[in-house]
This record gives structure tokens, sequence and C-alpha cells, in this order.
């Protein structure tokens, strides 16, 4: 018994010895440098946003660089400096870019070192064909009196693939309607996405609502993607005829490196055994992305 | 020219005379005196004709030998040498029992003794004594056979504490533990911190980490060759241990006696039912709740020997581990109807494997094992809730919700033992497992009264798959100085109906340099047709093994080793090797895949890519005599390279650790003390932290983001502190009550308190500025564990 005693002491001693024990480690401070996020298309004009990386155990936000010279080249040549807009952006409201051109962008800003970076626009794939169609629909009358629905459909684009052009895919979808987003200044009347799931193989994965392929294995077919999605409905009346837009963004190759990383890095779940994402940076001597897409659509009305 | 004629006539008829010599047939089975117990590796070397052979796993030799005086030795490693001299004049069939010697006193081995590490053909190759391994300081007082190999040069362990190891450069899945012949497939109790094997059932450990004899396949890293005793065939004996966290207990003895022999021995670990009062107030709950954790295993083996020539053997092992919350209400009343609910919670998991091997000695030179082998590992997550409503009448409501994956493997094989002559020794066999894979299925349950009772099953069907292999080795003796271990595996898997086939060639060579140093180089490629999905460095019972598939290729490898080997006096053993092995078809979960998102099929979260390890290993070691031990130095570099993590760029591999060292001794100082040490370094682990943020952005059709992006500047490019620590135990030998002869054994683990990191966050200080945060799990821990005999 007093062996016992003596053995379940020593057990409590063990266990209590057992809790974890936590210390500071030394790490070594990241020096800031600047950031670029600027997604270029020749449906836009140059806008570009700036800001400071910071030390990732760095206790302030993030935040926009307002002081910044910005310099875009086209083949070589100065193109347009766009000047400082408002929250870190940078905007040149008179040129675009053109498909063919390379164009590169250097940023400077004191304290920091100037960073640089180079793109280009692919060729736009049009949208050949699209179908869609509905698998299954309901409106009922909710507790209110309001009309509550949901449609559930199928969907197909199809595009040739230009050959010889290294890109990647990026689908997405839009219901025409009115709904109302806040951000954080005003309300805004904007169209409602669909959330887009396909099992196509070539399909890497989608985050968020838009699905992301490359042409790794269907460069120059002519290709269709199919994919489904459920749209819900809330309003006083049922809708007569619903309007669907489909958006085919062709992006270039750095751009879709972004893209799928940082979509992966967005949607990852944050659980201690999770692998770590590494973000595509395509910024020399700083962050961020200098990317080019260009984009079709097409739209579908069902009534 | 006379002369010369002379000469070559006498050359010549001295070689029909040698050629015409009659040869005869030494055979036989060494075992422990006492005991009745095989002794594997037996080296037995007769100094007349300097030929020897060593005992096989089933303690049968064979030497064959001129018609002459012969002056055989036997030598086992911590018995007593023995000798026989006779007139060898016809086939003898010569057991030998060998008495343990108890002082463990050098023996001086003869030069040419057989079992010198300059002898051996193979290399990369440890044996440890299972009484070596019993000797060292544990971590709370319990012995663990994993935790010891993870002390030698080459095999690295992974996170503190526990037994998972890796062993040169490979992954935790490339090694094929062996228990009896049969495959175990998740080694670890309580998250691996202890293993699931018992040292008390343990006849020998084998470490083999290249140069692969072909008998072995089907992992491209390491063979860790574990062999259960057998039962004492003279007398019943027992023996136990009480410890700190689980006590064990082992029975053995005659059935038959010098014939049929038994051995049973069970742990169990007590903490659920010594903390059970704790755990009741911890989570603030009355009599009616249970909570807790234990893991138990039991060895059993029986044999029974029906000649000299057959032998029969049933070997069983099962453990489980299991944490189970159960809760029962009392009964209650409301609004005059009678409710009653019960709730039982269930993780657990465990291993069988089950053996039954038919020894039979065809003849004097053939030698052959029979076996039909079990093996499963099972892991299950269960939750039952049941509510008894009580009105006018009484309804039952259950919901059951059961998920479950494994792998049961159902083998058979047959392998020979051949030894022509003293320069060859030749197995060959062929194997043939047939793989059920569980990679994940929940079975739901629903009964209410209310609602159409509802009885499914969901997740990943199960997976069939057969592999087959067959291989043959020639242990040849070129010329006295080149010696050489030639083989070739040939294995194939079938699953889905692709079939994948590999055939490996293996090479190990031995030069003699003078009397005592010998070059050995070595050669094999391994193919592994299965594959363990983990992205932690624990031993999570929620790791999953998984065939190959049409997407996923079998994992291969290639290593070459070369190095030196030589025996210096009082049997001290040294060994330098280099070795480079390459490695294709590797899996790695995907950037952002985690264990815990069961809404992806396994095989669309991996990806697939390669791996290489190089270095050096220094090894000197020491097994007889009052102090044993040794010290294993390893310089490595490992890395992997995948296209779609890192960019495709060559990363280092987690446990890709530059410097790894380990000093052990242990020694007698008198009949009644003993003490033992280990000391360990290694370079810390290569782990992946961000080392900025900034301002991230998506272009998204419609919201256009934007985050914080964590910046990675490359996989794996921080290196946690460097891991060192010494433990320390002395054992005391008594009687206890008098009569029973035991072993107290006193241990502290972390001897100097060395804060290691277990893993690092970023966190907060004391004035809520971010930080790294290191977290360290043992500090000094002192252990108390009784041994005892009858």
């Amino acid at each position: 018994m007093k062996l016992l005693k003596y053995v379940l002491s020593l057990f409590f001693i063990a266990m209590i010895g057992c809790e974890t024990n936590e210390d500071i480690v030394d790490f070594p401070l990241h020096k800031s440098r600047l950031v670029i996020n600027c997604s270029f298309s020749e449906t836009k004009f140059w806008t570009v946003h700036i800001s400071k990386s910071l030390s990732v155990i760095d206790n302030a936000p993030l935040s926009a660089v307002e002081d910044a010279v910005v310099k875009i080249f086209e083949d070589g040549v100065l193109l347009t400096k766009p000047t400082y807009f408002v929250d870190g952006f940078y905007i040149s409201f008179t040129d675009t870019p053109i498909i063919g051109k390379k164009y590169s962008i250097t940023v400077s800003a004191p304290g920091f070192e100037s960073v640089f970076a180079s793109d280009s626009l692919p060729v736009a794939v049009p949208i050949s064909s699209i179908s869609m169609v509905v698998t299954d629909s309901a409106f009922y009358t909710g507790h209110l009196g309001e009309i509550v629905g949901y449609l559930n459909a199928e969907a197909s684009i199809v595009f040739d693939d230009p050959a010889n052009q290294e890109n990647a895919y990026v689908i997405a979808a839009f219901r025409v309607d009115t709904i109302y987003s806040f951000d954080s200044t005003s309300w805004n009347l904007m169209n409602r996405p669909l959330f887009l799931e396909s099992t196509d193989l070539n399909v890497e994965t989608r985050y968020g609502e838009t699905i992301i392929l490359s042409d790794e294995l269907i460069n120059g077919q002519t290709y269709e993607v199919t994919f489904t999605f459920q749209d819900s409905f809330e309003g006083v009346n049922k809708p007569k005829a619903i309007h669907y837009i489909f958006i085919l963004r062709s992006l270039s190759p750095q751009y879709y490196l972004y893209e799928r990383t940082y979509g992966l890095f967005s949607t990852r779940i944050p659980d201690p055994f999770s692998e770590p994402v590494q973000v595509y940076n395509n910024i020399e001597n700083g962050f961020g992305i200098f990317g080019g897409y260009s984009e079709s659509s097409d739209t579908i009305m069902i009534q | 020219m006379i002369n010369m004629n002379v000469q070559l006539l006498l050359v010549f008829t001295l070689f029909i005379l040698s050629a015409s010599a009659q040869k005869y047939t030494i055979s036989g089975y060494v075992v422990d005196r006492n005991t009745g117990e095989k002794l594997i590796g037996t080296a037995i070397f007769e100094k007349n004709a300097g030929q020897g052979t060593t005992s096989n796993t089933y303690g049968f030799y064979s030497l064959t030998l001129p018609e002459d005086s012969v002056n055989i030795i036997f030598h086992f490693v911590g018995y007593s040498a023995v000798l026989k001299r006779f007139h060898l004049h016809k086939d003898i069939v010569l057991n030998i029992e060998m008495e343990p010697s108890l002082d463990l006193t050098e023996v001086e081995i003869n030069v040419d003794d057989y079992e010198r590490i300059e002898q051996q053909s193979t290399m990369s190759t440890i044996k440890i004594p299972v009484e070596q391994i019993k000797a060292l300081p544990a971590l709370l007082g319990e012995v663990d056979v994993l935790k010891a190999l993870q002390l030698l040069p080459g095999v690295q362990s992974g996170v503190e504490g526990t037994s998972g190891f890796y062993v040169r450069g490979g992954g935790p899945d490339q090694n094929l533990i062996l228990l009896d012949g049969t495959p175990v497939y998740n080694a670890n109790h309580l998250f691996g911190f202890f293993s699931v094997f018992n040292a008390d059932a343990i006849n020998s450990v084998e470490l083999i980490k290249g140069g692969f004899p072909a008998r072995y396949g089907g992992r491209l890293s390491s063979v860790i060759d574990i062999n259960l005793k057998e039962g004492n065939m003279k007398k019943y004996q027992g023996s136990g241990s009480i410890g700190i966290v689980a006590s064990k207990l082992t029975l053995e003895g005659p059935i038959i006696k010098d014939k049929s022999s038994f051995i049973v021995s069970a742990r169990r670990t007590y903490i659920d039912v010594l903390l059970q009062p704790f755990i009741r107030y911890a989570l603030n709950q009355g009599s009616g709740t249970k909570a807790g954790y234990y893991f138990y295993d039991l060895n059993a083996k029986i044999n029974y020997k029906f000649s000299d020539k057959d032998r029969l053997y049933l070997s069983l092992y099962t453990g489980d581990d299991k944490f189970y919350f159960r809760l029962r209400q009392n009964p209650y009343l409301y609004d005059g109807v009678l409710y009653e609910n019960k709730l039982e919670q269930e993780m657990g998991w465990g291993n069988v494997t089950s053996a039954l091997r038919w020894n039979h000695k065809i003849n004097k030179k053939l030698f052959s094992n029979t076996g039909i082998t079990y093996s499963r590992y099972n892991f299950s997550v269960s939750d039952y809730r049941e509510e008894v409503v009580t009105d006018t009448a009484m309804t039952r409501n259950i919901f059951s919700l059961k998920y479950l994956s494994g792998i049961e493997d159902w083998a058979g094989k047959v392998d020979f033992d051949y030894v022509p002559n003293p320069k060859h020794y030749l197995k060959f066999g062929i194997h043939g497992i047939y793989h059920t894979f569980r990679p994940g299925a929940s079975t739901l349950i629903i009964q209410n009264p209310g609602i159409t009772d509802i009885d499914s099953t969901s997740g990943a069907e199960d997976v069939y798959a057969t592999e087959y292999s067959t291989y043959i080795e020639d242990d040849i003796k070129f010329t006295k100085r080149l010696k050489g271990n030639l083989g070739v595996h040939y294995s194939g898997f079938y699953v889905n109906s692709k079939l994948y086939q590999s055939l490996q060639p293996r090479i190990a060579l031995r030069y003699l340099i003078g009397k005592s140093w010998a070059i050995k180089a070595s050669y094999s490629t391994m193919e592994q047709y299965i594959h363990l999905l983990t992205n932690t460095s624990i031993g999570l019972p929620t790791d999953l093994w998984v065939p190959s598939t049409e997407n996923i290729k079998p994992q291969s490898a290639q290593q070459v080793a070369l190095g030196i080997a030589k025996t210096f006096k009082k049997n001290i053993q040294l060994s330098i090797e280099g070795y480079y092995k390459n490695m294709d078809n590797i899996l790695e979960y995907s950037d952002g895949a985690t264990f815990l998102n069961n809404n992806e099929e396994w095989d669309t979260k991996v990806e697939v890519g390669k791996g290489w390890s190089y270095g050096g290993e220094f090894f000197l070691q020491k097994k007889t005599g009052n102090t044993t031990g040794w010290i294993g130095y390893t310089l490595s570099w490992t890395n992997r390279q995948f296209d779609n993590i890192n960019f495709g760029k060559i990363y280092p591999y987690k446990y890709d650790r530059r410097h790894d060292i380990s000093v052990v001794f242990s020694h007698l100082i008198n009949d009644r003390w003993a003490i033992a040490g280990t000391w360990v370094y290694g370079t810390g682990n290569a782990i992946t932290l961000p080392i900025a943020t900034y301002t991230g952005f998506a272009n998204d059709t419609y919201y256009g983001l934007y985050g914080a992006v964590e910046y990675y500047e490359n996989k794996n490019d921080y290196r946690m502190a460097s891991y060192h620590r010494m433990d320390f135990s002395a054992k005391y030998k008594f009687l206890l009550f008098k009569q029973l002869d035991s072993e107290m054994i006193m241990g502290v683990y972390n001897l100097y308190n060395r804060k290691n990191p277990l893993y690092y966050y970023f966190g907060y200080d004391a004035f809520d500025n971010k930080a790294l945060k290191r977290v360290s799990l043992f500090p000094f821990i002192p252990s108390l564990s009784l041994n005892f005999k009858f």
C-alpha cells in the first residue's frame, strides 16, 4: 500500500512536469517592402494599389503608401504615371493596356527599396457557346408573405483555347439583379454572384464563387467546361425572367499562379495541422502581383 | 622444367584430393539452456577450415565441412561461448544449448569470429540486444523498443517523446515494422508517446537501413524485424513491472516440457482508473459520468515441437487505445413525462496481428518456413445517443454515428534457407498479401418513432488489392576476402484492374583488408505500393493507409552505400558509412490541405514528388562487458521536390537534420547496482514560418476583396532550436518479499531540464506584442518502476 502511495505521488509529480511550457523566441524583424497589387485588362484604366508589408510580428495594421511614384512602361517605353487617388490606389485615367504588348511597372517611395514587375495581356478567348439547364427549382410563400425560392442549374461554356499560348481561365457567373452590398462608405447596387462547382478533372479547384483551370492539358483544344450552381430568391414577387451573365477570363501564367495560390490561402482551413500556403509573388524586391487578363462574357435568360 | 611439372602435378593432385574429399553437414538449433528460447543470429565458426555461418530467425543453422577434425565455436552476445571438438566423418545433428553469461564480461573473440561486423556481407544493419534496450533510461519508465532505435545513426526521431522515426531521409510510412514476420501498420499508443511493443515479450530486434537483403520488400527506407519470445521450454516463470503509466505481466512455461511452450505478456495503462474521480470533478459531472483514456496490449505465443524437423508456432498480438466519454443522466420527470438520456462517445484504434508458422527441416541443408499471417489496423470514432421517453407508452430515440477507417491484410508465405556449402547461403521464397483498405466510411443510424428510420453508410468504399513477391538471395563467399549478398526481389501489386510490377536487384559486398578491416558497399532498389497520408509529425490514429492507384503510382527508391567496418579489442565495433538515396513518387499533402477535411477525396489533396537523402554515419558500439553502449553520429542532407509545392523549388524535408548525435551507455557497478544514461543532440527540425504580412488582392469579378497575406520565403526554411537532452537511470536489484528477484529503476528524463521545442506559433507576449512562441513539452521528469520475476 505504501508502494502504491509512492507510485501515485510520483505519477502526479510527473503529470505536473508534463505541462507544456512556452517561451518567446527571437525572430528576425522583416524590413518593410513595397506591395503592388495590380491586375490589368484592356477594359480597365490602369489602377494600381500600393501598400507596405509588415513583419509578421509587427503590431501595426497594414496600410497604404500614399507618396509613391508609379510608372507603367509599354514595351520598355514609359506609358503613364498613375497618380494617387484614394486608399492607396493610383490611377491613370488616360490609358488602357493593349493585347500583345509587354507591360512593366516600377514603384519607388521614400524609405523603401524600389520594386519592379512585368507581365502581358493574354489573348482574349471568346465564349463559343453557352448552355444552361435548370435541373430543379421551387418557389413558395414565406411566413411574412414574401416569395422564397431556389433554382439548381447545370451550365456549360465552350471555348477555343489558343494554341501556343500558355494561359489559364477563371469562370464566374452572376444573376443580373439588384442586391445591396456595403463597402464601408456607401450602399451599392451589384449583380449577385453565383457559387460554381464542377467535377471536371481539369478544373483544379474553386475559390470563392469562381472556378479556375489551367490550359496545360487542353492547350489548343476546343473545350467545354460544365459546372453547376444553385441560385436562391427572396422578394415580393416571383421573378418573371432571370438573366445570367457568364464570364470567361483568360489569365496570364503569372496572374494564374497568383489567383490559384491566393485563393487557396484565403480558403484554407486554419487548423493547426493544415499545410501552409505560399502565395505567388512576381514583384522584385517587394510583394504582390502585377498580372494581366482578358475577358469575354455572354448572357442567358430563362423564364 | 621438370621441377615445374612436378609442382603442377602436386597442385593438380591436391586439387583432386581436395575436390574429392568427402564433405559432411553439421546442422541443428541453438537455444538458451535455461529457457529453450531460440538464439537468433548466433555466430558459428569452425576454426580449422575457417568457415562459418549464423543461426537463422528460428535458431537453425547448417554448416557443411570436409571430413576432418572440427573445432567449432558458438558465440552469442550475453552468453558463454560454446566450443565443440570432434571428428567429422558423417552428417550430424548438433543442437546447442548456451548458458547466459550473467556478468556479461567480455568474451575474447577469435579474430575470425563469424559474428564480427567486418565478417558480415550485409551493411547498414544494426542489432541491439533486448537486454541493452531494457537497460536504457525511458520516458516515464516505459521501456520502448522504437525509442531505442531512434538513438541509432541514420534514424531520426520526430516529435519529442514520440516513437515515430525517419530513416535516412525517408517518411514515416517507409518503415516496414515486422512483428514475427507480420507487418504492424500503426506502432503507436497514445499518439506515439509509447510504441506498441512490449519489451518483455521480445526476443530480438534488428534494424536494416540500407543494403536490403532480397527477402525484404514493400517499404523504401527501413526494416525493423522484431521477433517475439517463444516461452520457456523448461520451467514456468513470470515477470512483471509496475510503472507510473502502465503495468505489465508476463507468464511463460512449458505446455509439454522440451516440446511445447507458451508465453503471454500483457500491459495496460491505468490513468483512467486512477484519475476517474478527478475527471468527474473536472467535467463537473456526477457518478453517471465516466471518461478517460487507456491502452492495452497483449502478446501471446505457443509453439509445438513435433520433432527436430517440424515445429509449429502460433502468435498473436492485439492492442487498443481508447478515449471514452459516457454519460448516463438520472431519469427526470418533465410535464408528467419521464425522460432518460444516455450518451456514449468513443475514439479508438488498435492493431491485431497473428501468425501461424510451420518450420520444417526438409534435410540437413534445406529449411523451410511456411506461414499464414493476419494483420489489421482500425480507427473508429463513435457517437451514440439514446433517449427513452415514457408517457402513456415508452418510445426510444436513437442516434448513432460511427466512422471507421483502417487496413486489413491476409498473407501467406513460404521461405526457404538452403546452405549447400559454407560458401553459399541461399534464401528464397514467395509471399502474397491480400489488402483491404478502408479509407474512411461513416454509418448513420437514426431511430425515432416520429420519422422514418435511417440506416445509411457513406464515405469512401473499401479498396481491395493483391500484393505478391518472390525473391532469391545468396550470401556468397567468393574468396577469403571477398564476400557478398546478391539477390533479386520481384513484386507486383494489383488494384482496380491496374497492375504494377517491379524487379529490384540487391547487392551487398564486403572486402577484407588485413585481418580486421572491411570495406563494404551496397546497392538496393525498393518499391512501395502503399502510402500513408499524414500531415502531422506525431503518430495520430487518423493517419490513413491508402493504396497506389491509377493516379498515384508506387513509391520507389534507389540507395547506394559505402563504408568501412572494424572490430577493436573488447569487441568494440566501428562502422562508418556514407549513403545516397533517391525516392520517386512520394506523397505530401498539398498546400493548405489538412487531414481534418474529410469532404475531399484523399487523392485530391496530395502531391506526388521526389526526395533525396545523402550523408554519413559513424557508429561505435560495445555490446559486451560491464560497460556497454554506443556513440552514433549522422551528418545528412534530405530534400524534397514537388511541382506544386514551394513553386517547384527543392526544399529541405522537415526532418532534414544536419547533425545527429547519440551517446548511450550502461554500466554494471556490482551485483546490485547498474546505471545507464543517454545524451542526444540533433539539429532543429525544418519548419515553415511566415516572415511578413501584406495586403492581398483577389480581383474577383464581384467583390475585389483585400485581405492580409502571410509571406513564406521558402518551405521549411526556418530551423527550430537544436534538440538535446540527457537521460539517466539507476537500477537496484533486490529480493522483494524475500523471494522475488526484483529491480527498482529510478530514472530521470531530461536531466538538465532543456526546453526542447515541440512546435512554434505566433502569439502575444506579456505586453500584447506579437511574438514567436516556442512550446516545449517535457521538462525534467522523474520516474520510478519496479520489475520483478517469479
